[in-house]
């Protein structure tokens, strides 16, 4: 058997490529989730809601300080045992819902410090202008302060998500078949383990780059300049 | 929830702090040695090197460490000993420590994103200060040591200790090459009365202590940097 045999790359691409449904899901969920409950953080920071507050600065502080390798776990072991405490029977959930759950929350974390450093970065002005027009202070989150913030947080947005992306190997230590899950399985049926793993690392890093390039697009097209030429030409 | 075993699940991960932190802080330090150079060149454009090394860092950032880390233990178990035994060297895979492919993998991994962090931090140091360093008469290293990368390092700061934490965490993902970390050595304790709930919030618990302590440690290194740019 040769140590290393590139064509077998070839062959368990494909292959792989019928476990991205399940990585692509992880992520689709995760931001979408995870985008809601990150808003809902930094605006309760922001506003400086009373208790929501703190909480939210204790979560977001925990959920960026630990692993989500451990978060996984916690969630798996200690969600059914939460919710059996008010009499809710979550044990025969399937294990890709607690991934969703966990990926949500840790995305939630990253998301929010994203969103209220961008918030806070919208000039007070605007707040003032807004309500000086009339505007309540929700129609002034959704169309002055949002937008703009939006834009601002775009960039590191991004870069959470290419992170999600390569987080979201670790599901497969919970026994879910996604792509690196998948590679280890096949890995370990041929045993050409590095093989997998390089087909893996291939799918990985063609997402990323495609994850970057449509980030960089969307700034392009949100820039303000590009709004302000439009404006004025 | 036990509290009795959430302590005895505490105690035993916090015998493993310093491995766990070795494995980020060694990788981190080689990250820096490592990811500076490949930064200046990078922003300077060196022919062939700047190319190479966009290709490296991009292609590294999108292989998720765990994988990476996955791929080092693969290889080094697969060549390892063949190896050694052509060096004429008397290691073998079984006597190596699991702990320096975890490192080996993470310092990749650190090099690679701090690299990045210096480039952009080179990027802000505005064009005027090498005009007006080389109108002082200083040469081209000289103005590199003493202007711009001590406006280069305050500005790497909090990038950097992201990058720091992330180190961090991943030291978790050692326990699947079986280096005994935080989160292993609390699981281990409790393997035998199944109270895994326990053994994970004390990790968690000891990863948070530590990422706090590590946030504070460089917002401290901050602040020294702020104080005596203004003094």
């Amino acid at each position: 058997m040769k140590l290393f045999e590139p064509e077998a790359i070839l062959r368990f691409l494909p292959k792989l490529l019928t476990a991205l449904p399940v990585t692509l899901g992880i992520v689709l969920i995760a931001s979408a989730a995870g985008l809601l409950l990150g808003l809902l953080l930094a605006l309760s920071r922001v506003e400086r809601l009373p208790v929501l507050s703190q909480l939210a600065a204790v979560m977001v502080s925990f959920l960026r300080g630990t692993p989500v390798l451990v978060q996984m776990f916690i969630v798996y072991y200690g969600l059914p045992l939460l919710l059996n405490t008010v009499g809710v029977n979550i044990f025969s959930w399937d294990k890709i819902i607690f991934i969703y759950i966990t990926y949500s929350l840790n995305c939630a974390a990253f998301f929010s410090e994203s969103i209220r450093s961008a918030v806070l970065a919208v000039p007070k002005g605007q707040r003032d202008a807004a309500a000086a027009s009339g505007l309540s202070r929700a129609q002034a989150y959704r169309r002055i302060i949002l937008p703009q913030s939006a834009v601002i947080a775009l960039p590191s947005v991004g870069m959470t998500l290419t992170g999600l992306l390569q987080d979201s190997s670790l599901a497969f230590s919970l026994g879910i078949l996604d792509v690196m899950g998948r590679a280890n399985a096949l890995g370990a049926v041929t045993s050409r383990v590095l093989e997998a793993y390089a087909a893996a690392a291939i799918l990985f890093i063609a997402l990323t780059i495609v994850f970057e390039q449509a980030f960089r697009g969307v700034q392009r097209k949100l820039a303000p300049q590009n709004h302000i030429a439009k404006g004025t030409a | 929830m036990d509290l009795s075993y959430l302590w005895s699940a505490l105690q035993a991960g916090a015998g493993k702090i310093l491995p766990t932190v070795v494995l980020a802080l060694v990788p981190f330090g080689i990250g820096v040695l490592l990811g500076l150079p490949a930064a200046l060149g990078r922003y300077f454009r060196v022919p062939v090197l700047k190319q190479t090394l966009d290709v490296l860092v991009s292609l590294i950032k999108g292989i998720p460490v765990l994988l990476m880390l996955m791929a080092f233990y693969v290889i080094s178990s697969q060549s390892f000993d063949s190896v050694m035994q052509s060096l004429g060297l008397p290691f073998s895979f079984r006597g190596l420590p699991k702990g320096l492919i975890a490192g080996a993998a993470l310092a990749v991994y650190a090099a690679a994103a701090l690299s990045e962090v210096f480039r952009g931090a080179l990027a802000s140091v505005p064009k005027g200060q090498y005009d007006a360093a080389y109108a002082c008469g200083l040469s081209k290293s000289q103005a590199m040591r003493r202007i711009i990368l001590p406006q280069v390092l305050p500005v790497s700061l909090p990038m950097g200790c992201n990058i720091m934490i992330a180190l961090i965490k991943s030291a978790a993902l050692g326990s699947l090459v079986s280096f005994i970390d935080v989160m292993n050595a609390a699981v281990n304790s409790m393997a035998a009365s199944y109270r895994f709930l326990e053994a994970y919030i004390a990790a968690a618990l000891i990863y948070w202590g530590i990422c706090v302590i590590t946030e504070q440690l460089f917002k401290l290194l901050e602040h020294h940097f702020a104080r005596r740019r203004t003094a």
